[in-house]
């Protein structure tokens, strides 16, 4: 058997025999430090080493190095068979309400500005402005309306993607769909980890959202608005549409926390940057052309490539 | 010429020399250093804020890039040879200036920056000594900061030897340099005024060909949360701190009563909200994740470097041997 292409992000631990489909926004950072310290391949050490540009340390899970499990890509069609039919195995997926999953993914991409692959997402929903404080309910509602009217847009970062394009039950017959909003959801995860791992695996938190609760900040409009744009994960899992309230007093940030948004937007930007840099050094382009600055500067007698600029530059 | 002094190397690496403006310019940290090395570099010309982008430093955000020197393209008085150093000192010619900024204002700004936000450099290590008073997840501003003047009063040297923290007499040495204008940046209009002395200066010295003179505009780079001091501050706490930089209110004539005479014997908590508390969190584990980039890059980087000195002598030997005596490398 084969798996197509939107499956290679899934990974197996062949040791705990449960396979993970992680699903953005939907407690996959959480599941994957899980299942990485149950499967014994989780490699702190390499945190530091990685030049990769996430936001928080607790993100660079999603890199191989940290995880160390192992992407079912890279296993025999004999393997794979194996792990999508055996009842050995647990086929695990997690799911989230999408309106509570899109604002997740709002407050994270959009808000935050954490390293988006699509810039135009950004100019699409602005930041809505009282007064020089970000008005976080006015705010998601543009969003909200950029996403029904931008659609292609937004799709083309996974992180708005629907659930139903990701864990596609017709191709993995998962046999734990957990949905991670529901009271204990990600704890029925944990404990099935414990219990195959025989250690105590907990859950922790490695909560980046700013803690606004949804209902201050979405519309009933906004919610309905969402729920056309991912009707498929509605039909397809049988998500209960929440009532939200019609007119919610607009929930506004104090000038303190607009300006912590603000430094925080710059600080991840200096991520981006710091990381695109330090790959750039990395290469065997950067490193001849420092040889060949060497030489013309001693050639020269220090006439040549002698300011900090034209050293490094 | 800054003589066998102590502080003479620190100075010579820190001053900055706009060659073309013939101006040398002391950053004194948390005195407007960041907008005033801006201004001085988009006035001299030699600014390329395109070139942040291949920086990798530390700071805490596209601002700061512009302590770096491919960035603000400014030159130390370090690399400058000893018959110029001489002139930049001595001659009526040169503007040598830095900048000063009330001392119990700067120790704030200076333990918000380093201490509450974690803003990267050595002062880090010293958060350790002023922890964090949290409460139901909201962080208590007040016993925070009160935990900080408690730690300074008790460490007083190991935070002086930060420069974020030393004293603005130690920090510029006026008896070292001869400044022949010193800055007071709390002065309303004070960075206005030297943006219209930087302009003009560039004015002066353009060509008469020249299309038209670098101009500038004082901007304020502000990276503080805007909390005012007295929310935070009582004024037994400022006390402590207004003692401890005595000698800069008698060098540089500070009036201590302008500062306490906003502040309370008492200040009620002031905590932050709990989504202040966590995007102060995000902002630290941000800040934090690019001083561990930083901080790879610079140990891959020199590791990259010794492979390539190992193979620049292997082949250097290689050459020599074939060329010149082969029985010498056998």
């Amino acid at each position: 058997m084969t798996i197509p292409t939107l499956h290679h992000a899934t990974l197996v631990a062949p040791r705990l025999k449960v396979l993970y489909t992680p699903t953005l926004k939907a407690a996959c950072t959480a599941i994957k430090w899980m299942l990485a310290e149950a499967a014994g391949t989780l490699d702190t050490d390499a945190i530091t080493r990685l030049l990769a540009a996430n936001a928080h340390r607790s993100q660079t899970i999603h890199n191989p190095r940290v995880h160390g499990l192992t992407p079912i890509s890279s296993l025999s069609a004999r393997e794979i068979d194996e792990i999508l039919t055996s009842d050995e195995w647990v086929r695990l997926a997690t799911l989230r309400n999408p309106v509570s999953r899109s604002y997740s993914a709002w407050e994270n991409r959009v808000l935050m500005r954490v390293s988006s692959h699509v810039r135009d997402i950004e100019i699409l929903s602005p930041d809505i402005m009282v007064d020089g404080r970000i008005d976080m309910t006015a705010s998601f509602s543009v969003f909200a309306e950029a996403l029904r009217n931008h659609t292609d847009v937004f799709m083309r970062d996974p992180h708005f993607v629907p659930q139903s394009t990701v864990v596609q039950p017709a191709i993995i017959d998962y046999n734990m769909l957990v949905q991670v909003d529901k009271p204990d959801g990600v704890g029925q995860i944990a404990s099935m980890l414990s219990e195959r791992s025989s250690k105590t695996i907990v859950p922790q938190r490695h909560n980046e959202s700013i803690g606004v609760p949804l209902r201050q900040v979405c519309s009933e409009a906004t919610a309905a608005i969402i729920r056309q744009v991912y009707q498929s994960d509605y039909t397809t899992f049988g998500f209960t549409a929440d009532a939200f309230e019609h007119s919610p007093e607009h929930y506004v940030l104090s000038r303190t926390e607009t300006q912590l948004v603000t430094l925080v937007r710059q600080s991840i930007e200096r991520i981006t940057s710091v990381s695109r840099a330090a790959q750039a050094k990395m290469s065997a382009r950067y490193g001849i052309v420092q040889v060949r600055k060497a030489l013309l500067r001693k050639l020269s007698l220090g006439y040549w490539y002698s300011t900090p600029r034209g050293m490094n530059w | 010429m800054l003589g066998n002094d102590r502080d003479a190397p620190r100075l010579a690496r820190t001053a900055l020399v706009a060659p073309r403006l013939r101006v040398l310019y002391l950053p004194t940290t948390k005195a407007a250093c960041t907008t005033i090395t801006k201004m001085i570099a988009q006035v001299e010309g030699s600014y390329q804020p395109e070139l942040a982008d291949r920086v990798v430093t530390n700071p805490l955000s596209p601002n700061q890039t512009i302590h770096a020197a491919s960035v603000n393209g400014l030159r130390r008085l370090s690399q400058l040879p000893p018959r110029q150093v001489r002139e930049i000192l001595t001659s009526p010619d040169w503007l040598r200036f830095t900048s000063t900024r009330n001392p119990l204002s700067r120790v704030y700004s200076a333990w918000g920056n380093r201490l509450l936000l974690r803003a990267p450099g050595h002062a880090r290590r010293l958060a350790d000594l002023t922890p964090d008073v949290v409460d139901n997840n909201q962080l208590d501003l007040t016993a925070t900061f009160a935990n900080f003047v408690q730690a300074f009063s008790s460490n007083t040297e190991q935070f002086m030897n930060d420069h974020h923290f030393m004293t603005q007499t130690r920090f510029i040495r006026p008896d070292l340099i001869s400044y022949n204008s010193i800055v007071c940046v709390d002065v309303p209009g004070a960075l206005t005024e030297l943006a219209t002395v930087l302009s003009a200066r560039s004015a002066a010295g353009s060509h008469p060909t020249d299309a038209s003179p670098n101009q500038t505009a004082s901007q304020r780079l502000n990276e503080g949360l805007g909390i005012p001091l007295a929310l935070v501050c009582d004024i037994t706490s400022a006390d402590i701190l207004m003692n401890a930089y005595q000698v800069d209110y008698d060098t540089f004539g500070f009036s201590r009563d302008e500062v306490r005479s906003t502040l309370s014997p008492r200040v009620s908590p002031y905590f932050l909200s709990a989504t202040e508390t966590r995007l102060l969190h995000q902002l630290r584990a941000a800040i934090q994740r690019s001083l561990d980039i930083a901080n790879s890059s610079r140990v891959r980087q020199r590791l990259s470097f010794r492979v390539m000195r190992l193979m620049y002598a292997v082949l250097h030997k290689a050459s020599l041997r074939h060329i010149a005596r082969p029985q010498r490398y056998m």
